[in-house]
């Protein structure tokens, strides 16, 4: 019996590693692509010579389109 | 009286026995294509030696180069990640013959001669923003803070190969990060003697003084004529928050600075002006010099004024008495 807990504990827990490690991966790629659009995004708006107001509110809007990417729901 | 031209103490340009005096720009160049478009897409710096005048084009990702008279004569680089080729280019310096770049998406600098042919470059941790050579083993790079870690180093000293050799000036830092990165507006131009200045672009008027290796060798507070603008920008949870805009974009020339003072818009933003101030050594105000146009990038040679318009144009103006 104690046999049969240990070696489907060990199932579960290799399974869940490699299930998780691709996905921790591609989370990760995913967080830098963001945050290197993000960069890009405020450089723009840095440099755009707008106005001080427009340029703020460019600004707010990379740094929503960040959040929104490193959660997911779409990409910047 | 101020006096144009040879002025006085043997230089060139804006020369001060009583301040301050007023000046208008006359336009001797607007550089535009044969359909009426300007060359120019997205002009970010502006950079000249003795004969030609370099324009960076952030859009575009290349350099522009006219004749300091202002005919365009050819372009370096072009968008991409190879050798002499960039990518959303942000910062751009020359000296003795060789064009510094921040390649900002590229996350490196690049070194090219005045012809376009790749000389050197480095790759750094960071999306350069800025960038002053101060010798061929002086580059220093300013960078964007991105606000998330707290304070931040935003100017980075490297020798010719990419070695970091010191990082200095803290930026500013509230947790809002929007706000913040309009606070951290820094302008870094040329001094003599392998020295820089820093030049705040809000909520300050105090010019630093570095040398070579980020030291601060001094700081000068200028006049209380010379007038910041304040504006109320949009900050977190529905707030607001003030903004002292204090220069647009700055040039030097013979240790003498040139601030483009911010203006109001016709909608109520604070935008480019049409007015510089010129601010001497003890930060007194010089000397005002009223532009046509409004301007966004300057850059200052003797009494001429090189300009980049709000459509990105090309203007070149020499200065007159008022």
């Amino acid at each position: 019996m104690k046999r049969a807990i240990a070696v489907t504990l060990a199932v579960v827990f290799f399974l869940s590693v490699f299930l998780w490690l691709p996905q921790s991966s591609s989370a990760r790629a995913r967080a830098d692509i963001c945050y290197d659009d993000w960069e890009v995004c405020r450089s723009r708006a840095f440099q755009s010579d707008e106005g001080i107001i427009k340029t703020t509110l460019w600004l707010t809007v990379c740094d929503l389109a960040l959040g929104k990417c490193v959660l997911g729901f779409t990409k910047l | 009286m101020l006096a144009i031209g040879l002025g006085c103490h043997n230089q060139v340009g804006i020369c001060r026995q009583a301040p301050p005096l007023h000046y208008a720009a006359r336009e001797v160049k607007r550089e535009i294509q044969a359909d009426g478009r300007p060359y120019l897409s997205r002009a970010v710096a502006l950079a000249y030696d003795d004969s030609r005048l370099f324009v960076l084009d952030m859009e575009e990702d290349d350099i522009k180069v006219f004749s300091k008279s202002g005919v365009f004569e050819y372009l370096i680089g072009r968008k991409g990640q190879g050798p002499g080729e960039f990518h959303l280019p942000s910062g751009l310096d020359i000296l003795a013959g060789r064009l510094y770049v921040a390649d900002s998406a590229n996350r490196r600098v690049q070194v090219v001669d005045t012809k376009g042919r790749y000389l050197s470059g480095f790759r750094v941790p960071f999306s350069p923003h800025r960038i002053l050579a101060l010798g061929p083993e002086r580059i220093v790079v300013m960078s964007l803070p991105s606000g998330r870690d707290g304070q931040e180093r935003v100017l980075h000293g490297f020798d010719g190969s990419g070695q970091l050799l010191w990082e200095a000036g803290d930026s500013f830092f509230s947790r809002d990060s929007v706000y913040d990165l309009m606070r951290n507006r820094w302008f870094m131009l040329r001094a003599t003697r392998g020295e820089f200045f820093l030049v705040p672009g809000a909520n300050g008027r105090l010019i630093r003084r570095l040398d070579a290796d980020g030291a601060l060798l001094g700081e000068t507070e200028v006049t209380e004529n010379y007038l910041s603008q304040e504006i109320d920008i949009p900050a977190r949870e529905g707030k607001k928050r003030t903004l002292r805009a204090f220069c647009w974009n700055c040039a030097s020339d013979r240790e003498r600075l040139f601030l483009l003072v911010p203006e109001r818009t016709d909608d109520g933003d604070l935008g480019p002006g049409k007015t510089i101030a010129v601010i001497d050594k003890a930060g007194g105000l010089e000397a005002t010099i009223a532009l046509p146009e409004r301007l966004t990038r300057i850059a200052v040679d003797g009494n001429t004024i090189f300009g980049i318009d709000i459509d990105s144009g090309l203007r070149i103006f020499k200065l007159e008495p008022k």
